[in-house]
């Protein structure tokens, strides 16, 4: 019996084998390998100048707080804005208020793009905002910064003392359908005084 | 007793096999050279992608060392983003192969769509190379910095043990049909389908009438008269070649370059222009083709 068991045992190890070997060379299989590594779209708040104070920052946030008067009515800021993803973006700017009609004017100028920041257009700017802005924000590759300068004055003529000023600036930057956006949160109280 | 000396000689025959594998791995490996070898290699490949004004997203690819994978890296990948992948496979092995199927192995149909050339089911002949395009689209729900893997498998089979056979092989299939000594290999109702398409595609061959008509007349140009001339001769081995070609058996095989199709082709024209001088040239080719199986 155990012979039997044995010579079986042989004959289908040997089948097995010749089925195997005589398989793997009347088939072949190649192959194609793909890894995708998906870009990023990412801008970030590195740098904020202004006098009013500031209440929150992170990379995307800013909230800034102060007062208005009748004399000191126009509010500068400038901010850096940095392409920190892997695609090219192109910026947007949105404001939104709760002040009524014509109650805000604003311009923003913007410098750039650069990949070190200048000076003369930042913290030792000749005057302010610097000289030379552009209107109009340009494309920002990835590494690039954009200097933003934004002037808001606002028209306290039909402002009630006490009364708050509420201002949310975004620059949105967009690449297809992806998009980043940073948020400046201004909260401006109108106070007596001033000529 | 006779258990234990037969265990002791599988014992004995295993260790040496591994002694054996052993000793050829340290010396450069096992080479088996068998008849039937089915064996793909990627020859070349190419990359390219959508981009036009701004270069964003790369895409890059190479064949392993053992030819049989292509790797493609795509990094910085975007919406709208579409890598192409060229390439050419290569049968190296020393039979004809046909292609069985075509998988593609994509766990991200949201962000990724894929298409590739389908190979199934075409044939390839020793040495000769086939060319093929894959796309990889990303799509608008991909993720941003996020990674994603595809696969493509190509598998083929060595192509059924199928070669081109003689004028006699082709008369006796007829003969057998006809009820004259025996069963032919070939069934009845696949060798009527083959004069039915030659009747169809030739400019020399017209088979009409009920089954055992279109027999006749096909044995009838096989056999050829008592003294054949060289168109006869001609004739009788382009039927046979033909039959050969509609079979299938003709794939993968070629003859001073040339194909059976073109062996055929050129044979009619010389047929239809009466080109006298030339039949036996044409006979020589259409024989020497049929042949090709018995070598």
């Amino acid at each position: 019996m155990n012979k039997k068991l044995l010579a079986a045992f042989t004959v289908i190890l040997f089948a097995m084998a010749i089925t195997g070997y005589a398989y793997t060379h009347w088939t072949d299989i190649i192959q194609i390998q793909g890894n995708i590594q998906l870009a990023k779209t990412q801008i970030t708040l590195q740098a904020h100048n202004t006098t009013l104070q500031t209440t929150y920052q992170n990379d995307h946030t800013l909230n800034l707080t102060g007062t208005i008067n009748s004399s000191n009515k126009t509010i500068l800021t400038g901010i850096i804005i940095n392409n920190t993803g892997t695609t090219p973006v192109n910026i947007q700017q949105t404001i939104q208020t709760n002040a009524t009609d014509n109650t805000l004017q604003n311009q923003t100028l913007y410098y750039g793009p650069y990949t070190i920041i200048p000076p003369e257009k930042w913290d030792k700017a000749p005057t302010l905002p610097p000289p030379d802005g552009q209107t109009t924000p340009p494309e920002l590759r990835t590494q690039q910064i954009l200097i933003v300068w934004l002037n808001i004055t606002i028209d306290t003529s039909s402002i009630t003392v006490g009364a708050t000023i509420q201002i949310t600036v975004n620059y949105t930057a967009t690449f297809q359908s992806w998009t980043d956006t940073i948020t400046i949160n201004y909260i401006l109280t109108y106070q007596e005084g001033g000529t | 007793m006779k258990t234990k000396i037969f265990t002791a000689l599988i014992l004995a025959t295993i260790a040496l096999g591994i002694m054996g594998y052993s000793y050829a791995c340290w010396n450069g490996g096992i080479s088996i050279d068998c008849y039937c070898k089915c064996n793909l290699i990627f020859k070349s490949v190419k990359t390219w992608d959508n981009e036009v004004e701004k270069d964003v997203a790369t895409v890059t690819a190479y064949i392993t060392c053992d030819k049989d994978t292509i790797m493609v890296t795509i990094t910085n990948a975007y919406p709208c983003y579409t890598a192409y992948i060229n390439y050419t496979i290569q049968n190296i092995g020393n039979r004809p192969i046909q292609f069985t199927s075509v998988t593609i192995i994509n766990d991200y149909p949201e962000a990724l769509e894929i298409t590739t050339t389908n190979h199934t089911g075409t044939m390839l002949g020793t040495c000769q190379k086939i060319g093929g395009t894959t796309s990889v689209h990303t799509l608008q729900p991909a993720q941003q910095n996020w990674q994603y893997q595809f696969q493509i498998k190509i598998a083929a089979k060595c192509k059924p043990y199928a070669y081109p056979r003689t004028v006699g092989f082709w008369k006796n299939q007829f003969d057998k049909a006809l009820d004259k000594r025996g069963k032919p290999q070939i069934p009845a109702e696949t060798i009527e389908d083959y004069l039915d398409q030659i009747t169809e595609q030739s400019n020399v061959f017209n088979f009409t009438g009920i089954r055992r008509q279109k027999f006749q007349q096909a044995l009838n140009i096989l056999e050829m008269p008592r003294r054949p001339t060289m168109l006869d001769k001609l004739k009788a081995q382009l039927l046979a070649l033909w039959l050969n070609y509609v079979a299938g058996w003709t794939e993968g095989y070629t003859l001073d370059g040339m194909t059976a199709q073109d062996i055929i082709k050129g044979s009619e024209n010389t047929i239809l222009k009466g080109l006298t001088g030339e039949y036996e040239y044409w006979k020589n080719l259409c024989e020497n083709f049929n042949k090709l199986g018995e070598t």
